[in-house]
């Protein structure tokens, strides 16, 4: 099976920049467009594959940041990212707080309105105070309790007795191409948010895929028969399953490179996805099988013998 | 690498200092090699760099500093004499290891040099030498310095591959490596193994750096690098600071001084020059401030670091907002709450912040919050630890505090949550055992309060089970220079820091009715609030002469109000704090002293430290609560009354509580329709009652405008039409009931030296309009009897009377003896009782009838002015059926009615 790629569509290098891509299509959609008496097929595959870079390329609010905040306000967060969401720049929904707003729960009063309460000391749980003394008669309302009479003793569980709360928004954000584990991703502030915003990368695993250090490895296990006899091999990539053939000299233990199939970097061009081939030996072979094998271990060593008698000689 | 930049720079300047000052140990070491101490304290030195760069991953640095520590660590066991040649290696070392911290401020790497590699060789087989010196060559020592090798072979042989020290995996080394070249291959292979094998290779090792050996001679010429450590800032010790500030303040009281001499002489030439003087005084005063300032985001850029790191062990997911962080504090400030801080953002991530399972229940977002904020406030600066976890549950707090001896459970169960939570901070509330269910906060939160109280702050907590924690740290600006509050005392001034200021208090024949003495202690009357006060005098222990006019400043000591009386407030003056000498560091009302414009000395009072001297125990704050509670309920008589005219020369009273509203009508707005006289109001029609139909007085005068006292029932309303209204007044009520035996007339007094007739209003509405009030009297045969218990004339009659109306048959008794002994002679259907009476108060009656067997069953009312909460509990208590305000007529009726229903109902 042969994965989605865009820019054979296009015809195109993977190294290829924005503008490259914006080229490639106009070209091929000139000639390809259904109302020049071009495939709808192969044009809409065509525009999906430019939307589809598109999208990759475009640039990400997000900076990529080694360091911790030296200083200033700002709010730091974690985000947790798949190794293949990392590795292709997608977007995720994170979710921060929002600015503050009046508690809904106290109406900003910062104090429980069904917890305890005692009697306004103030006006002596009248609610209103009266001027005395001269003609005029005024009453006002408390100004400590409001008018209740009562003073309301139990903080608001929802905003602390602050009256105000922050609420939470959900933010849909593009991984910048080039973050790596271990980065730290900084959200400038922007209309509706008033702060600097740092998020601190988890990376978990996807599949076989993961990242050591900051090198995407894919994992592949191999039964050792399929390995000696040089069959071609599952592998994981980020376009998906694909089958590949490991070269002859191939040994275990060494990694095999996909060249320009890892993670992107910064600037729109992709690393190399490393393949460690794990082989596996099972224990419990099946008799038949054990058998066969003993056969070829007997061939082996009588060749070996061989050898080594044949350089006495 | 990037993440530890900024405790790698603090490493270097303090490793740099250290170096420093070793050097000077080292020469002094030669003078006196055996000084033990001495020798300890270069150990340390070193010790603290060898633990750093293991950190770090400096394997050279680490390397070279452990066998200077093994070698002076026999130093200082004594088992070797430091001779020339050991001083002249472990010298050596310093310089290699400053040669290496020179490079590390440069290139944030180790040197990759031989020379370092060659002299770890020396270093380490002089080691070996010395320890075998020390032991006559013993085993266990040598032992130790074969582990020693293998660690150190292993550091050289990755400085040859130019890897930077990194926490990368062996494993991702490899693969790196692996993926790189081929050649490189059997390198990496190697590298990979003393790692994995690690001892079992660590025998043959030491055959390793020995070739190496053959050359040492010669390149150890060349060996100690000439090193030149480059400073980027001037490093100004504290205590420099400190000393300026000292002189700066010296300045600002000559400066005072001088400008008050320069006054009096007013000589125009010496004006200018003091007036310059006072300029660049100030401004230098002010720019020496600064170069202690420092914005608190340097301690909170910390903990970053910190909270991913108690995040990720305990599996919890924290976001960590920083707000304020440039606020500026005094360095001296920000170096002593780093540690309370941490201590603090510790207990919230460990014990506030719950799992994200967990939060997820509650019904909160899975990642907790944890907030620093720091704002100014006031002179002060706040600092704020805010969590959004599961709070502190204050039962629990008080339970353990039980446990602990701390407190008594009498006293827990009348401790505020504000003085349980405070429990947290005494010593010995929380051990170093953890105290999983109270979120744990406690371990060490002693320590946490005693710092921030030494520097003249205040901590604070607020917590809502369940909802999260708020601690917040009150800091002083400065230590140096603060606003103070001057105040005398017997001709002495002293100054009170204003941050502990709340509000002062003249104290005048007038307001000092709201002194009230309980038990030895004197309390004010705030706005309701009980505020223990003492007396400046009484503290200082000086005899007192009394005053007319003395002043009553009101002080926040963290945990709670009070008051300190004065004899005179003067000026609030910015001051200058001088630590008092030794001698007095025992006495606690002081925080210090200051030199005041005329060159006399002021002492500085301690807020914190006078509370604590008052001794206010929650016992004595609690008794003066509930003498505040009887007040209440003992001013039944107090009332507040309306006076009013009808004609300009009879003056009748009505209590105030029972008119629903004041208002003026103009006199065409008066109708007279089918028999009733009228009035438009709010778009109904009102009946008037001209009081002088009803009771035999001077009629009302024709008037343009009228005065309307508007009474309500429900939905109905009445007025009394009257000529002017005189005063309201809150008063005693003396009523004469023998006097005026009127219908609607409860009797006379003597109000505002008029004799002033008190009327029965609900008499007079019914004397009107019989259908007006509603009777609730539930259906019997015969009317039920009620018995009244209540002292005040006042109100025995007025209440009567509206029982009376309701269709009660009522006998009344003046207190709760003659209630008690009414109640043994006969038959009564219910009991509606005052509280506080002479003689037996309702609630002794209360207990009384409940503990008599024939009248068990008997339903009791009370009335009070005011129903509180805890006035119902009590109440409760003693066995009382219902609560109600006197006043509210028609509560008293539906809840009276309610209550017999229910009695007789049950009873039947």
């Amino acid at each position: 099976m042969k994965a989605f790629d865009p820019y054979r569509i296009l015809g195109i290098s993977p190294e290829a920049k924005l503008e490259e891509i914006r080229r490639a299509f106009r070209e091929k959609a000139r000639q390809f467009h259904p109302d020049l008496g071009g495939k709808k097929e192969l044009f809409l595959e065509l525009k999906r594959s430019y939307e589809f870079l598109c999208e990759r390329l475009s640039p990400s609010k997000l900076r990529i940041l080694k360091e911790r905040p030296q200083g200033g306000n700002y709010l730091l967060s974690f985000l947790d990212v798949t190794a293949r969401e990392l590795a292709l720049g997608a977007t995720v929904t994170v979710t921060v707080p929002a600015e503050e707003r009046p508690c809904p729960y106290c109406k900003g009063r910062g104090h429980n309105p069904s917890g305890r309460k005692k009697t306004c000391l103030f006006c002596e749980g009248r609610g209103e105070i009266e001027f005395l003394g001269s003609q005029k008669h005024l009453k006002i309302v408390c100004p400590r309790c409001g008018g209740t009479g009562e003073i309301l003793t139990d903080l608001c569980p929802h905003c602390r007795g602050r009256g105000e709360i922050a609420g939470e928004r959900e933010l849909s954000l593009k991984l910048p191409l080039g973050a790596r584990p271990g980065d730290i991703l900084y959200l400038p502030p922007q209309e509706e948010q008033e702060m600097d915003i740092y998020f601190e990368l988890q990376v978990h695993p996807s599949g076989n895929l993961f990242f050591e250090g900051r090198k995407l490895l894919s994992r592949v296990v191999v039964p050792f028969w399929k390995f000696a006899l040089g069959q071609s091999v599952e592998v994981e990539t980020l376009e998906g399953w694909e089958r590949i053939e490991l070269p002859q000299e191939f040994q275990p233990g060494s990694l095999f490179r996909l060249p320009k199939r890892g993670p992107y970097q910064e600037d729109g061009t992709r690393e190399d996805l490393l393949i460690r081939v794990e082989i596996i030996f099972p224990s419990d072979l099946p008799s038949k099988a054990r058998k066969k094998l003993e056969e070829f271990a007997q061939i082996m060593e009588k060749e070996e013998e061989d050898a080594a008698s044949g350089h006495r000689n | 690498m990037g993440f530890e930049e900024d405790v790698l720079k603090d490493f270097i300047t303090e490793a740099k200092e250290n170096l420093e000052r070793l050097d000077e140990e080292f020469v002094e070491l030669e003078q006196h090699p055996e000084d033990r101490e001495l020798l300890s304290s270069i150990f340390r030195t070193i010790h603290t760099i060898k633990g750093t760069a293991g950190f770090f991953g400096f394997k050279t640095l680490e390397a070279i500093a452990h066998f200077a520590e093994d070698i002076l660590s026999k130093l200082r066991d004594g088992l070797v004499v430091a001779d020339e040649e050991t001083i002249d290696m472990l010298l050596k070392a310093v310089d290699y290891i400053k040669a290496i911290i020179a490079a590390l401020e440069e290139t944030g790497k180790e040197p990759v040099d031989e020379t370092y590699l060659d002299f770890l060789v020396d270093l380490r087989n002089f080691a070996e030498k010395v320890a075998k010196k020390a032991e006559g060559g013993g085993a266990p020592p040598k032992e130790k310095a074969e582990e020693a090798p293998a660690q150190e072979s292993k550091a050289e042989e990755q400085k040859p591959s130019e890897e930077p020290p990194s926490e990368e995996k062996p494993e991702e080394a490899q693969a790196v490596a692996e993926s790189q070249k081929d050649q490189e291959e059997p390198k990496a292979e190697e590298k990979a193994a003393p790692s994995e094998e690690g001892k079992a290779k660590a025998e043959s090792k030491p055959e390793a750096p020995k070739p190496a050996l053959a050359s040492p001679k010669k390149k150890e010429d060349k060996g100690v690098p000439h090193v030149h450590l480059t400073e980027t800032h001037v490093r100004v010790d504290v205590k420099l600071l400190d000393q300026l500030m000292n002189l700066a303040g010296e300045l600002v009281l000559s400066r005072n001084r001088l400008v008050q001499i320069a006054s009096r002489i007013s000589d125009a030439e010496l004006q200018n020059a003091t007036q310059n003087l006072s300029l660049v005084t100030t401004e230098l005063q002010e720019k020496i401030m600064k170069t202690r300032m420092q914005p608190i985001g340097n301690v909170f850029n910390k903990f970053p670091r910190i909270v991913r790191d108690l995040a990720r062990s305990t599996g919890k997911k924290v976001n960590l907002r920083i707000e304020g962080a440039d606020t500026e504090l005094d360095r001296s400030i920000i170096d002593a709450i780093k540690d309370p801080l941490t201590h603090l953002v510790r207990n919230s991530i460990d014990h506030g912040i719950e799992e994200p399972d967990i939060r997820v229940q509650m019904g909160k977002p899975p990642v907790g919050t944890l907030v620093l904020r720091a704002y100014h406030e006031g002179g002060q600066v706040v600092i704020e630890i805010e969590d959004d976890g599961r709070g502190i549950d204050v039962e629990k707090v008080k339970q353990k505090a039980i446990e602990k001896g701390l407190i008594t459970p009498a006293e827990a169960e009348k401790m505020s949550d504000r003085e349980a939570l405070a429990l947290i901070f005494k010593p010995g509330f929380s051990t170093a055992q953890k105290v999983t269910n109270i979120s744990g906060r406690g371990v060490g939160m002693d320590v946490v309060k005693t710092n921030v109280e030494k520097l003249g702050g205040s901590i604070d907590i607020q917590t809502v089970l369940g909802a999260g924690t708020t601690v917040r740290l009150k800091i002083p600006l400065t230590l140096a220079i603060i606003p103070a509050l001057v105040v005398t005392c017997e001709g002495q001034r002293y100054a009170i820091p204003q941050v502990s200021l709340r509000e002062l208090v003249g104290l005048s024949p007038e307001t000092r009715k709201n002194i009230h003495q309980i038990g030895d202690s004197e309390f004010f009357r705030l706005r309701g609030e009980m505020v223990p006060i003492i007396r400046l005098s009484k503290i200082l222990g000086i005899e007192a002469q009394p005053r007319e006019n003395e002043s009553l400043v009101i002080l926040n000591s963290g945990a709670m109000d009070f008051g300190l009386v004065v004899d005179e407030i003067w000026d609030s003056e910015e001051i200058v704090v001088k630590p008092l000498g030794k001698h007095f560091k025992d006495i606690s009302i002081f925080a210090g002293a200051t030199i005041m414009g005329d060159g006399k000395m002021a002492l500085i009072l301690d807020v914190v430290g006078i509370s604590r001297k008052i001794g206010l125990k929650v016992e004595d704050v609690d008794k003066a609560k509930e003498e505040t509670a009887a007040k209440t309920v003992g001013e039944d008589e107090q009332q507040f009354i309306l006076l009013f005219n009808v004609s300009p020369e009879e003056q009748f009273a009505i209590p105030l509580a029972l008119v629903a509203r004041l208002d003026k009508i103009k006199a065409e707005k008066l109708e007279f329709v089918g028999g009733k006289e009228i009035v438009q109001y709010r778009g109904r029609s009102m009946p008037i009652i001209r009081l002088e139909n009803y009771l035999p007085i001077q009629p009302l005068p024709e008037q343009e405008e009228y005065h309307l006292l508007v009474f309500a029932e429900g939905e109905r309303e009445v007025a009394f039409l009257v000529s002017r209204i005189v005063d309201s007044i809150q008063t005693h009520v003396k009523l004469d009931e023998r006097l005026y035996q009127i219908e609607g007339v409860l009797g006379s007094a003597i109000v505002k030296d008029r004799t002033t007739l008190f009327l029965d209003v609900y008499k007079i509405i019914e004397m009107h309009d019989p259908y007006f009030f509603v009777k609730i009297v539930p259906q019997e045969e015969r009317p039920y009897r009620v018995l009244l218990a209540e002292d005040s004339p006042f109100f025995r009659q007025m209440i009567a009377n509206y029982l009376a109306a309701a269709g009660y048959e009522v006998e009344t008794a003046v207190d709760g003896l003659d209630a008690w002994e009414k109640l043994q002679k006969e038959p009564f259907d219910v009991l509606v009782t005052d509280i506080e009476m002479p003689n037996m108060t309702g609630i002794e009656l209360a207990k009384k009838i409940r503990a008599d067997e024939r009248l068990a069953n008997l339903p009791i009312m009370a009335l009070t002015s005011l129903a509180s909460d805890e006035d119902r509990r009590r109440g409760l208590e003693a066995g009382i059926d219902e609560y109600q305000v006197k006043l509210e007529r028609a509560k008293v009726l539906e809840a009276l009615a309610d209550l017999l229903n229910r009695k007789y109902a049950r009873a039947a």
